[in-house]
């Protein structure tokens, strides 16, 4: 659900908040419970631990794609083109 | 008002929709009642315009739900299915499982909803009833914000109280604990008979880290 959030949440920003209470919510609530409500779960290696991470880092070039193209949207910050020329040189418009 | 209902009787590709922006304001100060306002003596613009505000509500709320539900019932299937894989640990399965559920929620939760409902004929050109790049919104404009945006929205904040809904799953066990002991305090009471099944009723379930961690 994380990946989500940071996929959309350039142009979404209430997704931050969502994403924000999602791991509020699951940390205190899996914190109680395991202390109350589950075993003793068994030792774990790292794999699965690290193969999340990796899936992570993933997520911040996601968020920086999905945002530049939502946010590239005319609609939302309209221009005009002819007061950037630096711009147009940079990225070699005519 | 009396824009709004000059609005209203324009034909629908010259109004500027007046008439919904008033029924939603009498909407909140009458609630339902708002059905009854008429004009031009048999018109009811209001009625018409809570049916679809209704409807469209209850599509948004329900997508995101039903989104919600089929993750939690798809976990639990991919869970159950990782044990036919035969791994050789305990932490390759749960790995297994944990990739598996994050590829489903993600396509569920993000790219089905946004491959429907985009439109694009750039590159290629798709047939018009083409599953998927046939839909409405040819960009992230405002529209695709109300209808498809909402959607994902409402299906994190959906999953943000996903977590609580685990104390239930404590209340049930002590509730079974509770008649175990015929509802007394006296805790070496038990109706179990062997050993293994009182210890299955008082350790509790395995903690799910795969699914914390999809």
């Amino acid at each position: 659900m994380m990946f989500i959030v940071m996929m959309y949440s350039t142009a979404i920003p209430c997704l931050y908040l969502a994403g924000f209470f999602i791991c509020f919510f699951m940390y205190w609530s899996d914190k109680a419970l395991f202390l109350r409500h589950y075993r003793s779960p068994p030792r774990y290696g790292l794999e699965l631990a690290t193969r999340a991470h990796k899936i992570m880092t993933w997520s911040i070039l996601l968020h920086l794609m999905c945002g530049l193209y939502m946010i590239s949207n005319p609609d939302i910050f309209s221009y005009e083109q002819s007061n950037l020329p630096w711009v147009k040189w940079a990225f070699g418009y005519t | 008002m009396s824009r709004a209902i000059e609005d209203y009787l324009k034909p629908v590709d010259e109004r500027q929709f007046l008439m919904e922006c008033y029924c939603f304001d009498q909407f909140k100060e009458i609630g339902l009642k708002v059905t009854g306002i008429t004009v031009e003596d048999s018109l009811q613009p209001c009625g018409t315009w809570l049916q679809d505000y209704t409807v469209t509500l209850s599509v948004l709320y329900g997508v995101a739900v039903f989104i919600s539900i089929l993750n939690a019932t798809l976990r639990v299937v991919l869970r159950e299915m990782s044990r036919f894989e035969r791994a050789h640990t305990i932490t390759d399965k749960l790995s297994s499982a944990t990739t598996k559920m994050w590829v489903v929620q993600f396509v569920n939760s993000a790219l089905v909803l946004l491959l429907i409902n985009a439109r694009y004929q750039k590159l290629f050109k798709l047939p018009e009833n083409s599953p998927i790049l046939a839909g409405r919104f040819a960009d992230f404009n405002v529209e695709w914000y109300g209808a498809v945006g909402a959607t994902i929205a409402l299906t994190c904040f959906f999953n943000t109280v996903m977590p609580i809904f685990n104390f239930g799953f404590w209340v049930i066990s002590g509730c079974r604990r509770c008649c175990d002991r015929s509802c007394t305090y006296n805790t070496s009471k038990t109706r179990q008979i062997l050993q293994s099944e009182y210890e299955q009723l008082y350790i509790g379930p395995t903690f799910q880290l795969e699914n914390r961690y999809s």
